[in-house]
């Protein structure tokens, strides 16, 4: 397999680095977390152009067709740059679950529209009282005289405001479901949604919101017939894609503090020169690198479609959370008091992580699915 | 816990004040605020004081309560389960000690009323950007110039200058002489000393409680001095040896701890199950438990200790670094507890206003876990009490 990005990827890579650095100082990101939906859009548009919108898109529906280790370059350097963009509702979430659970027809009526960066979605999955669980929803889709209906509430539905559609997983309790009663992707659009969007700032700075779709009509389900199957790929790839971006913040945390110890001084020395911090810095590049290498060798078996890539993905993610855990906390550590500041990124790196390992569940909850996964083994 | 008659007595006692005096709505507040404006401080502590409780740590000729170790520790207890504010640290357990162990009488009687009643609430200068872990190289200049010495320089984290109205604060008055002898204590005032600017730094849980403070030829009167000149290191290590024994934070983390079993009872997993029925989860909780119960038992001894041979060694300092680190510890699996609800954070520009996105038990959580990242910074970073007790343990 491939560990290292070949030319085309590090173009890729290039790119959007470039981008990052002339839109990510700093200074950018401040302004960039005062959610200016305008500025957003541009800079969406920008990235669209890059390609990046459609990078998972097929090219027949105007994107260019690549995998999940591109998704994870993308992933790495959203993580690095704390970027705001939407790539993991819109490209990663969305556009996945839109290419495996849709019919011709809605692909063709969505797709594009996302890989010219005029269209954001967002995927509303968990509830409160279901904490990590995926499958086990209680929002319901009924059908009342010929109207879709939702009932139910989601939360923590990342750029849930700015979405033009957002997904929503139901239990279908359809009369045409009958007994089986599986799950099932609803489209609902955001002018359905006046008044039931409670939008709100999370840790890291991004938006999310709770949203009430009690009585929301749905504008179309998507056809898959199984829709299970559907969640547990597009699960595997959005766990290895966070694994990819908390690597990305820890490389900047990494790069951040080797920098700090070595230049702040105290006792007449600088900090790089002390033993314990020596060691306690190589114990951050190892959880990075463990994170980094178990999270390539799981896009490679998402990519392969091979029978371990859900133990893989589990993993990936469980390791990320437990990584960033410690990486996060002693890059504020190792800076001292300007660590527990607003002002530097560190910080910002710190809760970046947090919401990283909580999404799509902690590493705890992932260790309880991986051993889940080896008893029916 | 070693309970008798006596300290059941003395446990219902505080109960009894505890009922009387704190208003619900402000033991709600105490509950979910990291930070506490200074009203709210100030008014509990007049409250202790009206009852004669106002320094349980102090001697009983300074306006001490006389306690016995384990009375001290019932209190404490009391008060941070029943959620009461926290006392302002700086004048009762810091600068009020160093005063009466070190002062003239003049200041005794100008500055130790002022902390007993909470009228005067005081703050600490010490650290400077370039001074964190090495304080004693701090370099924030103090001049004598006929009868004032003129300050010029800077100091950082400075908890709640913003609205204190006195400083303690280490300066250097000998920069030729080795760096722990050229230090000397000085109160200043900060309601009527200019040249003094205040700098709000904003925390990594978007709160304003820390500050960057500089001095620019600011003249304070000679007798702004405490005990003598240049000795200011000594007081700065006695005051340092009394607030460890303070820090281990036991009945704070218990508190915390006994309000994660709420939440996790309250929070569901599968939409049946709490989460605190959940064994995994269970574990993690017990296991805090377990630790909280060997920090106790360590806190319990250090104190009984402290009255007997009144000079600790190295005890302060574990019991810095391990209860912070507990501390630390049970903030997060609070926040684990909240799943998702642990990633709404608002904060209203003026910093003081928050909406509560979710349960109502969410509130106040995630700030708490933030801010107690400094847990292990603040007091002696954990780094600098290993190496306190590395040198007492370690011969040659």
């Amino acid at each position: 397999m491939d560990w290292e990005l070949n030319e085309e990827q590090r173009m890729l890579r290039s790119s959007i680095e470039a981008w990052a650095d002339n839109n990510y100082s700093w200074t950018d990101w401040r302004q960039h977390s005062v959610a200016n939906e305008t500025a957003r859009r541009a800079r969406w548009q920008e990235l669209a152009s890059l390609g990046v919108t459609g990078i998972n898109i097929d090219e027949d529906h105007g994107g260019l067709g690549l995998g999940i280790r591109e998704l994870q370059i993308i992933g790495e350097l959203s993580g690095s740059y704390l970027m705001f963009e939407p790539f993991f509702s819109t490209v990663v979430l969305g556009t996945s679950i839109v290419s495996l659970a849709s019919s011709e027809e809605q692909k063709a009526a969505i797709l594009p529209a996302i890989a010219e960066g005029n269209c954001l979605l967002a995927f509303a999955f968990a509830e409160h009282g279901n904490r990590y669980d995926l499958t086990n929803v209680a929002t319901q889709l009924e059908e009342h005289a010929g109207q879709l209906v939702l009932t139910g509430k989601k939360i923590a539905v990342l750029d849930g405001q700015f979405a033009d559609k957002i997904i929503v997983l139901a239990v279908d309790k359809r009369q045409s479901a009958g007994a089986a009663g599986g799950l099932v992707f609803c489209l609902v659009n955001r002018d359905s949604l006046e008044g039931r969007i409670t939008s709100y700032r999370q840790i890291d700075s991004r938006m999310a919101a709770d949203i009430d779709f009690d009585g929301v009509a749905v504008a179309d389900t998507l056809a898959a017939e199984d829709a299970s199957a559907v969640l547990a790929e597009v699960e595997a790839i959005s766990l290895v894609y966070l694994a990819a971006e908390a690597v990305g913040s820890m490389k900047a945390v990494c790069e951040q503090t080797l920098d700090y110890l070595e230049t702040r001084q105290q006792f007449g020395n600088k900090l790089s020169t002390y033993q314990a911090l020596r060691h306690r810095f190589v114990d951050m590049e190892i959880e990075k690198s463990a994170c980094e290498a178990l999270a390539i060798k799981a896009a490679e078996a998402i990519k392969q479609g091979s029978q371990d890539r859900f133990a893989l993905a589990i993993a990936a993610k469980a390791t990320s959370g437990r990584s960033a855990r410690f990486v996060g906390a002693q890059g504020i550590q190792l800076h001292g008091g300007v660590g527990m500041t607003d002002e530097l990124a560190i910080g910002h790196h710190y809760k970046r992580l947090m919401a990283n390992e909580i999404t799509l569940g902690n590493a705890d909850y992932q260790i309880g699915r991986f051993r889940a996964l080896s008893l029916t083994a | 816990m070693v309970t008798n008659t006596e300290h059941e007595t003395f446990r219902a006692e505080v109960r009894a004040f505890l009922k009387e005096n704190l208003d619900p709505e402000v033991a709600d507040f105490v509950r979910r605020h990291t930070h506490h404006p200074k009203e709210l401080t100030q008014r509990w502590q007049k409250a202790l004081y009206n009852r004669g409780w106002a320094a349980p740590s102090w001697p009983k000729e300074y306006g001490g309560t006389g306690w016995t170790p384990a009375q001290r520790y019932i209190f404490e207890e009391e008060c941070t389960f029943a959620c009461a504010p926290s006392v302002s640290p700086f004048g009762l357990t810091m600068i009020g000690p160093v005063l009466y162990t070190f002062g003239s009488q003049e200041q005794k009687d100008r500055y130790l009323p002022g902390i007993l009643t909470g009228e005067e609430y005081w703050c600490q200068g010490y650290s400077e950007p370039g001074s964190g872990s090495d304080l004693a190289s701090l370099s924030t200049r103090a001049e004598r110039q006929d009868d004032s010495y003129v300050i010029n320089g800077s100091k950082i984290w400075t908890t709640e200058s913003h609205f204190a109205d006195l400083m303690f604060c280490l300066v250097r008055t000998d920069p030729t002489a080795k760096p722990q002898s050229g230090i000397s204590f000085l109160l200043i005032d900060l309601r009527k000393t200019s040249g003094i600017t205040i700098s709000p730094i904003v925390s990594i849980d978007k709160a304003h409680s820390l500050n960057q403070v500089f001095f620019e030829d600011v003249r304070v009167p000679l007798d702004a001095l405490l005990g003598e000149e240049n000795k200011g290191w000594d007081y700065a290590k006695f005051l340092l040896g009394h607030e460890r024994v303070m820090t281990s934070g036991v009945s704070r983390s218990r508190q915390k701890l006994n309000e994660l079993k709420d939440i996790a009872k309250s929070e569901r997993l599968e939409h049946s199950t709490s989460l605190l029925s959940d064994p995994q989860f269970g574990r993690k909780v017990a296991d805090l438990e377990i630790q909280l119960m060997a920090l106790e038992a360590m806190s319990e001894r250090v104190l009984a200790r402290a009255e007997d041979a009144g000079r600790l060694d190295i005890e302060p300092s574990i019991l810095k670094l391990r209860g912070s680190e507990i501390m630390q510890a049970v903030h997060e699996l609070s926040c684990d507890a909240l799943g998702y609800y642990a990633l709404p954070y608002e904060y209203g520009a003026d910093r003081t206003e928050r909406t509560t996105i979710g349960p109502s038990y969410a509130e106040g959580v995630v700030e708490d876990h933030l801010y107690r990242r400094a847990a292990t910074i603040w007091g002696g970073s954990s780094e600098t009490q290993r190496n306190i007790i590395s040198k007492q343990l370690f011969r040659k």
